[in-house]
């Protein structure tokens, strides 16, 4: 038997390719979605078909290309067949996330309860492991097979926060995904102290909630709005002063002040990246120049309103005793509440953080015009204009006291005239 | 001692009025301190207590505010003779009672002002109290009255310019009303003896000053 | 008349005075600090008016005994503005 040299050239480069593009595709996922992953597959096959052609060839069971009876062979179907087969099973191999959303980012092939938002889910941390981690259960034949896709359990993976959670007043009232779609799960820090709020709300009504807090918290409904329930009710730590930008409702003079959106923020900034509304030179950081353009802008429809957010979260939902000195945030001075920081919102419903000058929520006036923590935010400048106010006052007590007790021999003689 | 040689110098509604002011104002001091320097001063224990205090006893002065106003220009009816200095008083009255203040009494001659029902206050003290009473007061108050209720009111705070710029205007008021104090105080031991100002604020009753003193009898009855 | 102007004005005022304060203390110990001003508040007050009742007190005397004390009751000398 006899074997061309040029298909052995063709069948070692064509194993190559196929090698080469399946190792290729399988290290990096994301190259398997929308069209180019069909151009790959596609690829793929046809180097299979190759391939499989060539041994074949190389066995002898195909005749020589030259032989006219190729054309009525019955293998003719062959590589169609091939190429139905892997066509067939890429999709099983590949379903690594892209290939769901092809069907569950849109409603009407799936409807509403399923829908996945590729936008949303795609940054989180969850989609990193990608959607047959947690839905092992879903075959090549999904959904026509009818079965229910298994879910993963939360505690499966997040097991030091589920037994810290079983321990909380929570549980039992609540399951994670009560309060976590995991399909839009994100970090403390990547979420806004509004939207963890969201959650609470769920349950917990706002009207409830101050009324609750009516009986010992002075302001109650400044507390209730500007703080994370979570800073209070978890053992959550290294509370942070992060800003964010709120907007007035159009039509509304006395509108409350809403979080602006992402495409809200985005049409302010006319074609550049949101930051760019206040980070004004691009480097990532809000220094108080750029915090006093922000605020001094009176065209600015925008404002930063700020909150006590945690750095870190807990899960364990309990009362705790110490948050009801006024001192655990309020009496803890200056020092305490140097680090802050703009959190804008991303097209990915994600919240990002830029740092901020230390000492902004110290400046006297422009650098948070209207965030003050009693107790904690004072600015040094005004303590000393105020001491020189009350200086001021007491140099007449003080320098017409002294010249009223150096003369007072002069009333004296007066006193005792009188009473001759 | 008869009757004549005292005038009648404050009314009851002014008395209440100003002795709730000074505890109310001295409260308010001091549990502003312990409430901007909380990391520093410790008056009152906890500071919640200073807070809640503070607020009451911004509500109380500001109600007794109140009532100085409605006697003043509903009952007895001469507020503007009583706080706004006539064009002879500033042409000239404010000079003759400055040179008294800073030359003639150490002298020991009399004051040139004699306080009537109807003219209480020197030209000095008709200048000072109507920006007291009349700016000082009314915005610390209001700016207090806002801090209280920043969340009903955030649109209003935002329209001056945000809660840190009302903190400010609070607290730099209050200073000024402090530096006010001290002086106020000071100068109300100026008279013959050094109760001799404060007792009228206390009693209603002012004595003559060319009659004998120190014979009032504090339980007397007397007419309102 | 003025005198009782002047009292249905303080009851007024502390009236209002007081409700919002005592709906703000309650629940913990500030509530004690609280009740302590306001009773300072309420003595001032009280001390201020003594005056008054003591004037009431004499007219009372005066209706009850006749024309013998009404003699005794304080009478208003100065103009009282």
């Amino acid at each position: 038997m006899k074997i061309d040299k040029r298909l052995i050239i063709l069948w070692i480069a064509s194993l190559t390719l196929f090698g080469g593009v399946g190792v290729a595709t399988l290290a990096a996922p994301d190259w398997m979605s929308g069209a180019p992953g069909w151009a790959i597959r596609f690829f793929l096959g046809y180097c299979g078909i190759v391939i499989v052609a060539q041994v074949f060839a190389v066995m002898g069971i195909i005749r020589r290309p030259e032989d006219s009876t190729v054309k009525n062979s019955r293998y003719r179907i062959l590589p169609v067949l091939l190429l139905l087969v892997f066509v067939g099973l890429t999709p099983a191999r590949a379903m690594q996330g892209s290939d769901c959303q092809g069907c569950h980012r849109d409603a009407a092939m799936v409807g509403a309860a399923f829908v996945v938002n590729p936008t949303t889910f795609d940054t989180t941390a969850h989609a990193e492991i990608g959607c047959p981690a947690c839905h092992t259960s879903v075959g090549s034949n999904h959904p026509d097979d009818g079965l229910v896709p298994s879910k993963a359990g939360c505690q499966d993976c997040h097991t030091e926060v589920s037994r810290e959670y079983a321990a909380s007043s929570h549980y039992g009232s609540a399951a994670c995904h009560d309060c976590h779609n995991p399909h839009q799960a994100r970090g403390a820090t990547a979420v806004s102290g509004h939207d963890m709020n969201r959650q609470c709300r769920l349950c917990h009504a706002t009207d409830a909630v101050v009324e609750r807090h009516l009986e010992w918290l002075p302001q109650t409904e400044l507390h209730i709005a500007m703080l994370p329930c979570v800073s209070c009710h978890t053992a959550a730590q290294d509370n942070v002063i992060t800003l964010y930008v709120v907007k007035r409702q159009k039509g509304a003079n006395i509108a409350t002040l809403e979080p602006a959106s992402y495409v809200e923020l985005q049409g302010l900034a006319k074609g550049k990246h949101v930051e760019s509304l206040i980070d004004g030179n691009e480097d990532n950081y809000i220094s108080l120049t750029e915090l006093r353009l922000f605020n001094l802008n009176s065209k600015n429809p925008l404002r930063l309103q700020g909150m006590m957010t945690p750095e870190t979260v807990t899960h364990d939902f309990r009362l705790l005793a110490n948050r009801r000195d006024c001192s655990f945030c309020h009496a803890s001075g200056p020092d305490a509440r140097q680090s802050s920081f703009i959190a804008l919102p991303q097209s990915d419903g994600s919240y990002r953080r830029m740092a901020v000058e230390r000492g902004a929520v110290l400046d006297a006036l422009y650098g948070t015009p209207d965030f003050y923590m009693v107790g904690s935010t004072r600015s040094k400048a005004l303590n000393y204009i105020g001491a020189m106010i009350i200086a001021g006052g007491l140099v007449v007590p003080i320098g017409h006291g002294t010249l009223r007790f150096l003369t007072r021999k002069n009333r004296q003689d007066e006193k005792e005239s009188d009473h001759e | 001692m008869s009757d004549t040689s005292r005038i009648y110098l404050q009314p009851t509604p002014i008395r209440i009025w100003h002795w709730l002011n000074a505890f109310g104002i001295v409260t308010l001091g001091l549990t502003g301190i312990q409430i901007r320097f909380p990391d520093y001063v410790n008056i009152f224990a906890g500071y919640k207590t200073a807070i809640l205090l503070h607020n009451v006893a911004g509500v109380v002065v500001a109600a007794s505010f109140a009532l100085w106003f409605f006697y003043y220009s509903f009952v007895a009816r001469n507020m503007l003779k009583l706080y706004v200095p006539s064009k002879d008083e500033v042409q000239k009255g404010l000079l003759r009672q400055a040179k008294f203040y800073l030359l003639t009494y150490f002298l020991g001659r009399p004051n040139p002002h004699h306080p009537t029902p109807q003219n209480k206050f020197n030209p000095m003290q008709k200048s000072a109290y109507l920006a007291i009473m009349f700016l000082l007061m009314p915005l610390l108050g209001l700016s207090g009255i806002l801090l209280i209720n920043i969340e009903p009111m955030r649109n209003l705070i935002l329209m001056i310019g945000g809660l840190k710029i009302l903190m400010a205007i609070h607290y730099l008021l209050a200073c000024c009303l402090c530096a006010f104090l001290f002086t106020h105080v000071y100068l109300a031991t100026l008279g013959r003896t050094a109760f001799a100002y404060i007792k009228p604020m206390w009693t209603g009753w002012e004595e003559n000053e060319s009659e004998q003193h120190e014979t009032l009898d504090l339980t007397a009855p007397r007419p309102n | 008349m003025k005198t009782i102007v002047g009292i249905i004005m303080v009851t007024a005022f502390l009236g209002a005075a007081v409700a919002p304060a005592a709906a703000a203390a309650s629940g913990d110990g500030s509530q004690l600090a609280i009740y302590i001003f306001l009773g300072m508040c309420a003595l001032i007050i009280v001390v201020q008016l003594f005056p008054i009742f003591f004037m009431l007190y004499g007219l009372l005397k005066g209706l009850f005994h006749g024309k013998k004390e009404t003699a005794e009751a304080p009478v208003e000398v100065v103009v009282d503005k």
